[in-house]
């Protein structure tokens, strides 16, 4: 048993799955990355809103109301965004790989982008053709599709995605086929 | 559109100016915009009577753009920034007031659509150009007081069309703010001699002779049409039955509009056609010809879905679409 290594998921596991980790990982709580990066995400809105005001300019008689937007802020903000999901990219996609390259899981734990990038992307009826992926390819997918989710590009993985992680099921969204994790998003009515 | 406040409708235009991948395509465009620094958007009252008269008149919103100087000054910009609610969904755009300050950061784009143009002029596989003219008058080139125009945000469209009408005028009067970033809205236009031109030609030696079509012009063609509807209207009654002839037949007297013509005449001509030849390897040519250009206008081909969609045009116009298909053997749905 490799209790060092820690996989971070919000954890709302089905008991199987639940023992199949805990076979190979140690378990951190509420510190799963996807969280990470939806408090970012929540942080960037508020403080695009901060950047746009409504003053008033001018002098007496011709004084108006306008909306004054800092462009400077905005074009940091979107910079930032853009970076902090990178990073959260950058990282997940390290842990994955260490522990699959470590500890002989690579089956299990094998991270091909491409394939990522297509699920996060794919329409609802190609969806089944990915229910052999690996935890990995889910894990980076679901990050890829939850930030377009996010963005309001509302692709069906990002759905199941979206509903995963906001209901805290993170391990649910990992250890589902796709499709599975679709159907239940859909069935739960987001 | 659910209600937010101003300021975050404001915050998600202009998120969406820097969103990838348009930030990036159009990144001179949106790095000299970032330059302004601090923004001030006024709103402008809408004067016309479809916005008095409307909802939408309280859901949307129009703001002139200024540089917001030090000490409280407004330097105009030249464009305005404008948030509607179109169906369940909110349409962000900027709209030039001064299309020519802003056309340079363009242009290059409009010189990719000419050269791709050149390129599809050359492989295009039926000779008659009129064909392909039709399919995109029924759908996204309209005819306006003696011209042909078009508004689109895809290049490709432009470049496709370009090929056909060799567009006299072509120009950038804004930008759509997506969640894909800024894309460019093209305006083109034309005068309508060029569909009468292809007409001519096309009643000289291409598809209209092989009809037994004589026309010279868009107008004698829309008359031919009106003379002959009857002849339409029963090929469609034979195809869909009865319940279709009242809505045709009704069509007819509204073909003297442009608006309405313009998406009749293509359905009307496939439907004669194979009424008067049947389906063989030369219609099926021109069939093609005329549906890519409807598809490639106003519809889509879902290949994982095996469908293809056409869309726009009232229940009268879509009957029509659908009595040219199933004369082709094409099963159709109309919604």
């Amino acid at each position: 048993m490799i209790s060092a290594m820690e996989v971070y998921v919000n954890f709302d596991l089905p008991p199987e799955a639940e023992a199949e980790l805990r076979r190979h990982f140690s378990v951190v709580r509420g510190g799963d990355l996807s969280n990470v990066y939806r408090t970012a995400l929540r942080k960037y809105a508020e403080e695009r809103v901060k950047a746009v005001e409504r003053v008033e300019v001018g002098e007496e008689p011709f004084r108006r109301v306008v909306y004054a937007a800092d462009l400077g802020r905005l074009t940091q903000l979107a910079e930032e965004e853009g970076k902090a999901f990178e990073k959260a990219l950058e990282i997940l996609r390290k842990r994955l790989n260490e522990y699959a390259v470590g500890h002989g899981l690579r089956d299990l734990l094998d991270v091909d982008e491409d394939v990522a990038r297509r699920l996060a992307e794919t329409k609802a009826p190609e969806l089944s053709e990915f229910k052999d992926v690996s935890f990995g390819v889910k894990a980076l997918a679901a990050l890829i599709a939850y930030s377009k989710y996010a963005l309001g590009r509302r692709g069906v993985f990002g759905k199941a995605a979206w509903h995963w992680l906001e209901v805290g099921g993170s391990a649910r969204l990992l250890y589902y086929a796709p499709i599975t994790a679709y159907l239940k998003a859909e069935g739960a009515g987001w | 559109m659910r209600p937010v406040a101003v300021e975050e409708l404001v915050a998600e235009a202009l998120r969406r100016l820097f969103l990838k991948p348009g930030a990036d395509y159009y990144r001179g465009f949106v790095e000299e915009l970032a330059k302004v620094g601090k923004l001030a958007l006024e709103p402008v009252e809408e004067k016309t009577n479809e916005e008095k008269k409307s909802k939408e008149k309280t859901e949307s919103y129009v703001f002139r753009l200024y540089r917001l100087e030090e000490g409280g000054g407004l330097k105009e910009l030249g464009m305005r920034l404008s948030i509607r609610k179109v169906g369940e969904g909110i349409v962000y755009a900027l709209e030039f007031d001064d299309v020519e300050r802003w056309l340079g950061f363009f242009k290059q784009e409009l010189e990719v659509a000419v050269k791709a143009a050149e390129v599809i002029r050359e492989r295009l596989p039926v000779e008659d150009r009129l064909p392909y003219m039709l399919g995109w008058v029924a759908s996204i080139v309209a005819i306006s007081e003696g011209r042909l125009e078009m508004s689109t945000s895809h290049l490709w469209q432009l470049a496709e069309t370009h090929a056909l009408f060799d567009w006299s005028y072509v120009t950038v009067p804004g930008v759509n703010l997506t969640l894909e970033g800024p894309k460019p809205r093209f305006y083109a236009h034309t005068p309508l001699e060029k569909l009468d031109e292809a007409i001519r030609r096309s009643a000289e030696s291409g598809w209209l002779k092989m009809l037994g079509i004589k026309a010279k012009s868009w107008k004698e063609l829309k008359q031919w049409v009106v003379e002959n509807w009857s002849g339409v209207v029963e090929a469609a009654v034979r195809r869909l039955g009865e319940e279709v002839r009242s809505v045709l037949e009704a069509l007819r007297d509204r073909l003297n509009d442009d608006k309405v013509a313009r998406k009749v005449v293509a359905p009307a001509l496939l439907l004669i056609q194979a009424e008067r030849l049947g389906v063989n390897e030369e219609t099926l040519k021109y069939f093609g010809a005329v549906i890519s250009g409807a598809i490639g206008g106003g519809g889509h081909v879902s290949a994982a879905m095996k469908k293809v969609e056409l869309a726009g045009g009232k229940r009268a116009v879509a009957l029509l679409w659908a009595a040219a298909l199933a004369a082709l053997g094409i099963k159709a749905e109309v919604r």
